[in-house]
C-alpha cells in the first residue's frame, strides 16, 4: 500500500491514512446494525463506488448530487465521488414521501445550480431521482443512479490524484429557495479546516465522536465525518430524525459507546435537556460538546451544564464556536479544557450605539457567550460599513481571512464578488472582538431562518405583491425572534384603505403556498406609515425594531 | 375519549410547546405551514402526545404528520388509543 504523505493535503490522502491507521475503528450506524464499518472497509467500498462512476464514464470535474437516506450509501457515495475526482454535493432527503412538491421545488433549485452528471440515490428515496432532474431541467444530461447499481457497475478502480488546489466538495448552504449558493472548497481549504478543528478539539485516538447532524450540513460533513476521518477515530452516527424522535435512546447510545465529542446547534442540546431524561446515567466520557450555528444561548448552557454535570458532563464541556460553510466549518472556538465564558453588556448601548460595554446599575442587560479565539491559520476582523476595521468592543461585520476560506460560489461571480473582498470573506454576521475573543451578536443580512432553511425577505415580499388587495411596492417582510424560535412578520399597505377585510388571511395563504413558510403576524399600515429611508426605500430593520418594541401598528 | 377532547388536548400540548402560536391553533390548521411549528417542534409534539396518551406513534406516521392538521394528529392518536 502506498504511504500517505506526512501532512495530508487532499481528502483521498486523509482517507488513505485513516484506512492504514484505524485498526478496528470506524463508523457505527446506530439505526442500522451497530456493527463497525472500519475506515479500511469504507475506503475499499468507496473505491468500488469510484470505479462505478468511472465505468459510467464519470470524469474528474463532473458534479455528483448525493440524495441518500441510508448513512452507509451516503458516506461511500461521498468518498467514492472524491476518489474519482468528481465533485460531490450532499443534499437533503424528503421528510414526508407523500408530499414531495415543496421538497422538489427547494432541492430542485439546488440541483439546477449544481448541474450534476449524476444524482446518486438509495433504495429508500429512489423515487425522487428522476423528478429532481426534471425539476432542474437536466433530463438527458444527468443520470439518476442507485448506489448499489454503481457498485454493481464497478470494474477496475483507476486512482485519481487530485492537486490540493482542485475542488474537493461543493457545499450548498441552506440558501434561499430562489438562489441557492454552492460553496466551492478545494482540497487544501477543507483539509486545513479539518486539521484546525481536530487540533482545537485536541482529538486523541481514544475519542469517540457522536453525531446526529445531517451530512448535507457543514457541521455533519466536515465536523463529524471528516473530523473523525482525519484522526481515524470511532464515530457513532444517527440521523437527525431518529435523534429528535428518540432522544433517550440516543443517550443510551452515548453511554454504550463512551461518546466523548458531539456537535450541534442550541436546539439539539435543549432537546436532550428537555426530553433526554439524563439522570441516572453515566455520561462521564463526554468531553467536548461543540455548540454553534447560531448565537449560543447562555441560559441553555448553564441549565444543561447543571443537569448533565450530575451525570458526568464536565464544566469545561461546552465549546461555543463560530463558523460557516464558506470556510469549511470552524472559524473560532473556545479551547478544549477551558470553560466557556459569558459577559453581560448594556442592552441599550449594544442595540443603540453598537458598543459592548458593562451595564450601568439597574440597566437592561444582555448576556453574550464568547465563541472563543480563531483556529489556526485563520484571522477575524470586525469592520464597519466602509470596510474599515473597528476597535475592540465595537460591533461590526465579522470578516475572515485564512487558509480555509472558500474559492468562490459555484457559477455565481456576482455573489462571489459581494462576499470575497481583498482576500477577506464578508460573513454578513455581526459581532465584536475583545482580547482576540469573538462575540457574535446577530446578522447583518436580512435573512430569515425558519426550520433550518434560509429565506430572503424579497422572496416573501414578491409573493405578497401578487395579491390584488395589496398596494405594489408597499410590502415589507422581516424575521423576528423571541430567542427560541423565529417567525415571519409581513407589513403591507392595503390598495384601498377601506378594504382591509380578508387581507390577513390572503397574505398568510400566499406565503404558505409559495414558500411553504408560516407567517407569524400580518400588520396592515397605510403606505405612508411604513418606515422608509430618506431615498424612499423600505426599511426592514427599522420595521423589525418598531415591531419588537410594540410600536408598529 | 371523544374526538373534540383529543383535539383539545393536542391543542393544549401545542400551546405549552410554543405559547406564541396560541391564537392560530385550530382543528383544521396545519401544524407547519399555518400554525408555524418547525419540524423539530412537530417531533417534540409527537413525543409529548405519546407521553400524554401513553401510545407509540410509528416513525413512518411521524414523517407524514409533518404538515398534517391538528385534526389529523388527533385521528392518528385515536386509532392508536382505541386500536
Amino acid at each position: 500500500m502506498s504511504s500517505a504523505p506526512e501532512i495530508p493535503l487532499t481528502l483521498p490522502d486523509i482517507l488513505a491514512r485513516a484506512s492504514e491507521t484505524c485498526g478496528n475503528r470506524g463508523l457505527i450506524f446506530v439505526d442500522e446494525d451497530e456493527r463497525r464499518f472500519t475506515w479500511t472497509e469504507i475506503e475499499a467500498q468507496a473505491q468500488r463506488v469510484a470505479a462505478g462512476f468511472q465505468n459510467l464514464d464519470g470524469k474528474p470535474g463532473d458534479r455528483v448530487a448525493i440524495v441518500c437516506q441510508g448513512l452507509r450509501p451516503l458516506v461511500t457515495s461521498f468518498f467514492g465521488a472524491v476518489l474519482a475526482g468528481l465533485y460531490p454535493s450532499i443534499l437533503p432527503t424528503p421528510i414526508n414521501r407523500r408530499r414531495l412538491q415543496g421538497y422538489l421545488a427547494h432541492i430542485g433549485s439546488i440541483v439546477r445550480v449544481a448541474e450534476p452528471r449524476f444524482v446518486v440515490v438509495d433504495e429508500d428515496v429512489e423515487l425522487v431521482g428522476e423528478p429532481l432532474m426534471k425539476e432542474a431541467g437536466l433530463e438527458g444530461t444527468a443520470c439518476a443512479v442507485r448506489h448499489d447499481e454503481l457498485i454493481a457497475a464497478s470494474g477496475r478502480f483507476d486512482p485519481y490524484k487530485p492537486d490540493p488546489d482542485e475542488i474537493a466538495v461543493i457545499q450548498f448552504t441552506s440558501g434561499s429557495t430562489s438562489s441557492p449558493r454552492g460553496v466551492v472548497l478545494p482540497h487544501r481549504c477543507i483539509v486545513a479546516n479539518v486539521q484546525a478543528i481536530v487540533e482545537r478539539l485536541e482529538v486523541a485516538p481514544g475519542d469517540v465522536g457522536g453525531g446526529w447532524l445531517p451530512m448535507y450540513h457543514d457541521m455533519g460533513l466536515i465536523g463529524n465525518l471528516l473530523g473523525a476521518t482525519a484522526r481515524s477515530i470511532d464515530l457513532v452516527l444517527t440521523t437527525p430524525f431518529n435523534f429528535l424522535r428518540r432522544p433517550r435512546r440516543w443517550l443510551d447510545v452515548m453511554e454504550r459507546h463512551n461518546v466523548s465529542i458531539t456537535a450541534g446547534p442550541n436546539v439539539s442540546y435543549r432537546h436532550l435537556l428537555e426530553r433526554g431524561e439524563p439522570l441516572g446515567r453515566d455520561l462521564g466520557s463526554w468531553r467536548v460538546a461543540i455548540i454553534g450555528a447560531e448565537p449560543v444561548d447562555a441560559e441553555l448552557l448553564a441549565a444543561f451544564t447543571e443537569t448533565f454535570g450530575r451525570v458526568g458532563f464536565p464544566r469545561s464541556g461546552f465549546m461555543p464556536a463560530y463558523g460557516l460553510a464558506e470556510v469549511g466549518l470552524m472559524v473560532t472556538g473556545v479551547r478544549a479544557q477551558e470553560e466557556y465564558q459569558t459577559v453581560d453588556v448594556d442592552r441599550e448601548a449594544l442595540e443603540g450605539e453598537g458598543i459592548a460595554r458593562p451595564p450601568s446599575d439597574g440597566s437592561n442587560r444582555v448576556r453574550i457567550v464568547s465563541c472563543g479565539v480563531p483556529v489556526r491559520e485563520t484571522s477575524v476582523r470586525i469592520v464597519d460599513e466602509h470596510g474599515e476595521q473597528v476597535a475592540d468592543g465595537r460591533i461590526g461585520e465579522i470578516s475572515i481571512a485564512g487558509s480555509s476560506v472558500m474559492r468562490e460560489y459555484f457559477n455565481d461571480s456576482q455573489a462571489t464578488a459581494e462576499t470575497l473582498r481583498d482576500g477577506w470573506l464578508m460573513t454578513g454576521d455581526l459581532g465584536y472582538t475583545q482580547d482576540e475573543q469573538l462575540f457574535v451578536t446577530g446578522r447583518k443580512k436580512e435573512l430569515i431562518i425558519f426550520d433550518g432553511r434560509n429565506y430572503y425577505p424579497q422572496d416573501i415580499e414578491r409573493a405578497v405583491h401578487g395579491l390584488e388587495l395589496v398596494r405594489p411596492g408597499s410590502v415589507v417582510a422581516f424575521g423576528t425572534s423571541n430567542g427560541r424560535s423565529e417567525g415571519v412578520v409581513v407589513v403591507a399597505a392595503p390598495r384601498n384603505p377601506q378594504h382591509t377585510e380578508g387581507i390577513d388571511e390572503r397574505v398568510r395563504a400566499v406565503v404558505s403556498e409559495t414558500l411553504n413558510l408560516p407567517v407569524l403576524d400580518v400588520i396592515l399600515l397605510e403606505s405612508g406609515r411604513i418606515p422608509r429611508t430618506t431615498s424612499g426605500k423600505l426599511c426592514r430593520g427599522r420595521c423589525r425594531d418598531l415591531y419588537e418594541e410594540g410600536k408598529l401598528a | 375519549m371523544s374526538s373534540s377532547e383529543t383535539v383539545e388536548t393536542i391543542s393544549r400540548l401545542i400551546v405549552e410547546l410554543k405559547p406564541e402560536v396560541a391564537e392560530k391553533v385550530k382543528g383544521e390548521a396545519r401544524l407547519q405551514s399555518e400554525i408555524g411549528l418547525t419540524s423539530v417542534e412537530i417531533i417534540d409534539l409527537v413525543i409529548a402526545a405519546e407521553d400524554e396518551f401513553e401510545i407509540e406513534i410509528p416513525d413512518d406516521d411521524t414523517g407524514e404528520l409533518m404538515d398534517a392538521t391538528v385534526m389529523d394528529l388527533a385521528r392518528k392518536v385515536e386509532t392508536l388509543v382505541h386500536g
